[in-house]
């Protein structure tokens, strides 16, 4: 069963990018710092909270809501 | 003339229409029940009044009272009369019989070209969703794609300003065009599968 951690970093992600690309985004991710969205806490998130931010970026296409996707995914991991 | 043109025309057809019975619309129970005592009433009070008249025509009756005979025509008259009466009752019933089965055929043919109708309905929606949804998979991989290619674009020029000097930045745009071509490719793999299929059946 997913984390706390992923539901809600999924959910913010999938404000800006379609539910099941943001899906793919973070599992790809996730996979970079060992974790999968069963095991994913807040020390896990901290360290790939940047590249889940860049990497989701890059599929949005208005640069004022690539950086609110950066900053509330920066706020969710208590960066 | 009237024993062969009338009495035994009536007699001849109603007992055929006893005896068919079954092969037209089923068995009329009340014709079978109603009709043949009635017609043998009538046979009855109709077949001494036609030998009177025979008889008086080739003399072998040599005297009957006018009271007598008229009693006689009177009698064969009423039964013809309520033979008629029983057989226009029943005729009814027939024609009402008839009328049900047209109507019940009728009603099951409406319902056949109703269930055609909508067996030919949920083809075309099955056979135009078997061809929107692959085209709608391959939107859905394209879409974010389009977008993904600008912002990686913009990144990539921003990037070479700087001699791509963040590693970064460089493997997440890599790996996310890698990604996306992956996607791209396995949908349209995808729908190539379900088009060849759709065009072999």
């Amino acid at each position: 069963m997913a984390t706390s951690i992923y539901l809600s970093l999924l959910k913010t992600v999938s404000g800006y990018v379609d539910e099941t690309k943001a899906r793919e985004v973070i599992g790809r991710q996730l996979a970079k710092c060992g974790a999968t969205e069963d095991t994913l806490e807040a020390e896990n998130f901290k360290k790939i909270a940047h590249m889940v931010a860049g990497a989701a970026g890059l599929y949005v296409a208005h640069p004022e809501r690539r950086t609110d996707l950066a900053k509330r995914i920066a706020v969710l991991a208590g960066l | 003339m009237l024993h062969e043109a009338d009495a035994n025309r009536v007699a001849g057809s109603s007992w055929t229409s006893v005896n068919e019975d079954a092969g037209f619309y089923g068995t009329s129970a009340s014709l079978q029940t109603r009709l043949p005592p009635a017609l043998l009433k009538y046979e009855e009070a109709n077949g001494p009044f036609i030998q009177v008249i025979k008889g008086l025509a080739d003399g072998s009756v040599a005297a009957m009272s006018p009271e007598a005979y008229l009693r006689s025509g009177l009698t064969a008259r009423e039964e013809s009369f309520a033979f008629w009466n029983t057989a226009v009752a029943e005729e009814d019933t027939l024609l009402h019989r008839r009328i049900a089965h047209f109507e019940q055929r009728r009603a099951r043919s409406l319902l056949l070209a109703f269930a055609a109708v909508l067996a030919a309905g949920l083809l075309a929606f099955w056979l135009t969703r078997s061809i929107t949804r692959p085209l709608l998979g391959l939107v859905a991989s394209l879409s974010p794609g389009a977008v993904l290619l600008s912002v990686c674009v913009e990144r990539i020029f921003d990037a070479s300003e700087n001699n791509f000097a963040n590693r970064d930045e460089t493997d997440l745009i890599c790996q996310e065009l890698d990604a996306n071509c992956d996607a791209v490719r396995q949908a349209v793999a995808q729908l190539e599968t379900q088009v060849k299929g759709a065009t072999r059946t």
